[in-house]
């Protein structure tokens, strides 16, 4: 650390702002360093692929402050492979993913951003060649590699799997409304190959870059696969659910929504449930841990949640700007209160017309009530 | 001249409980869950909401299982109360109720596999809005349509003696 420049006491503040992007007590900041000075010599290899992504979640982990996503690149992880800031090409690169999966099998973790199109055996989406040739166009040439071999080659020797961001998790924006390309999420891929290995999810579109590092930082702290939930997601970081700790959430109670988008005082800061907030089902961090190193994350800067880290989005989370609950009925889709009201309506009608029937055709009885 | 209607009293009691809890069970998932009622503005009253919800669902699952039991292998003798049929899908839609409730209350905790069942927290979220409903709708229902087969209807007060009282 000090032939890099780094003293002591800027390396104990690095480990203090690692156990809070953790949320881990101070008492702990020793541990951690401890683990940080291990991971520096140690420098635990990591294969990083895509499959069907558009890079988002590559970009926002780049964005991150605590620990620098270069430091993590470089030095705390040794990332062998990962297709947007490595400098190697062609069969060099790949040449690593096959070396790593021999040689290191058991010790790498891999991260998965995208899921995995199995498709007409998976050509939709493919990276580097196949030994064996084929004719294209008249000429023989390698066969191009689908990233459903690349996840049989090397899913068995990963010690875990990470998917990164909604589409790798739960298959997000590519396997909705019955994708053509035969999306799978990562974990249905994993459990084909090798049923045991660990998984773990971290959804968002794109993943929050504390939540990948302080997975696989906790990961490699405490040796052992963070607590996860029933969808296989790290606890600490979507334990919570949004509209619980919703900046907002007071306007919800009262009443109070953003009802048009021209509102012409969105100071205000009223509730966006009825412009299609998916905060009340949506487990994740965001309000409290906010994004680009904590300015402001989407409800504080006037757009609704669309529960991004949730296995619903984005087919059952969608239209994104459409309130919940909604129910689709005759080609209508009122909100359940809607057709609610017009039930109660309909009761308060039936029960006034018994009443009335009853009383108009109701005879008094001879002598009357005495 | 009407029959005179005879209610034990364990079943009087156990609607008195079960009507309460379910008027406390709906007013707080609406509370919750709807925007249109205003109030419960800060978090610890939200946290007591949250949980009086949960309590209430109990007790309205509890009550009309007490119902289904008295109805059916318990029946007490002399218990010629009309609408038995309507009750005991009240009872059922109760039990429903709760299972639905819960697992909109807690969607990872055990009833995960019924949210998994109905399309995820989302799914789970829209059923129970239907149901918050249809609960409250035929309860307000079964409540006229009770009164209507008892003796003193149009009148909320018996005349005299009361139904019921032996």
């Amino acid at each position: 650390m000090e032939r890099k420049g780094v003293t002591r006491r800027q390396f104990l503040k690095y480990a203090g702002a690692t156990a809070a992007l953790l949320g881990l007590s101070e008492s702990l900041i020793p541990q951690i360093a401890h683990a940080l000075e291990e991971l520096s010599s140690g420098k635990p290899p990591v294969l990083w692929i895509q499959g069907q992504n558009c890079t988002g979640c590559s970009v926002s982990f780049l964005n991150t402050n605590y620990p620098m996503a270069a430091e993590i690149v470089l030095d705390k992880l040794s990332v062998r492979y990962h297709p947007t800031v490595m400098a190697a090409a062609g069969d060099k690169a790949f040449g690593v993913l096959e070396e790593t999966a021999k040689e290191l099998a058991g010790k790498y973790v891999l991260v998965v951003e995208g899921p995995v199109p199995t498709a007409e055996g998976g050509e939709y989406c493919t990276f580097g060649l196949e030994k064996e040739t084929a004719s294209f166009n008249g000429y023989q040439r390698r066969k191009d590699k689908p990233m459903t071999a690349w996840m049989e080659e090397l899913v068995p020797g990963a010690a875990a799997v990470v998917a990164l961001g909604n589409c790798a998790s739960f298959g997000g924006i590519p396997a909705a409304n019955a994708s053509v390309t035969g999306t799978k999420p990562v974990q249905e891929i994993v459990k084909e190959i090798a049923k045991d290995k660990p998984v773990i999810n971290i959804g968002g579109c794109p993943a929050h870059p504390d939540w990948f590092v302080g997975t696989v930082l906790d990961y490699l702290i405490n040796k052992r696969v963070p607590d996860l939930d029933r969808h296989n997601r790290p606890k600490m970081f979507f334990g919570k659910l949004i509209h619980e700790n919703c900046e907002r959430r007071a306007a919800f109670d009262a009443g109070l929504f953003l009802e048009d988008w021209n509102d012409d005082n969105p100071d205000m800061k009223l509730c966006l449930f009825k412009l299609g907030c998916k905060g009340p089902v949506t487990y994740a961090d965001c309000p409290t841990r906010r994004w680009n190193s904590g300015v402001n994350w989407c409800v504080g800067a006037n757009a609704p949640c669309h529960g991004c880290a949730e296995p619903a989005f984005y087919k059952d989370l969608s239209p994104l700007y459409e309130p919940l609950p909604e129910v689709h009925f005759a080609g209508l889709t009122p909100m359940v209160d809607t057709l609610g009201w017009i039930g109660a309506a309909a009761t308060a009608a039936g029960i006034g017309a018994h009443y009335l029937y009853k009383q108009l055709g109701k005879k008094e009885p001879e002598g009357g009530e005495s | 001249m009407k029959e005179k209607i005879k209610v034990p009293g364990p079943a009087k009691a156990m609607y008195a409980v079960y009507l309460s809890a379910l008027a406390v069970s709906v007013y707080v998932g609406f509370n919750n869950f709807h925007p249109f009622l205003s109030g419960w503005r800060y978090p610890w009253q939200m946290s007591i909401a949250k949980n009086l919800g949960l309590a209430s669902i109990w007790v309205v699952a509890l009550t009309a299982g007490v119902y289904l039991y008295y109805s059916t292998l318990g029946r007490p003798k002399g218990w010629n109360e009309p609408l038995g049929i309507f009750r005991a899908v009240l009872a059922l839609l109760a039990i429903w109720y709760f299972l639905v409730s819960f697992a909109v209350y807690d969607p990872n905790g055990w009833l995960r596999g019924l949210v998994d069942g109905l399309g995820g927290i989302a799914g789970t979220w829209k059923v129970y809005s239907v149901f918050l409903w249809i609960v409250l709708l035929l309860n307000v229902i079964y409540v006229y349509a009770r009164w209507a087969k008892s003796e003193r209807f149009p009148r909320l007060r018996a005349a005299g003696g009361g139904e019921g009282v032996k």
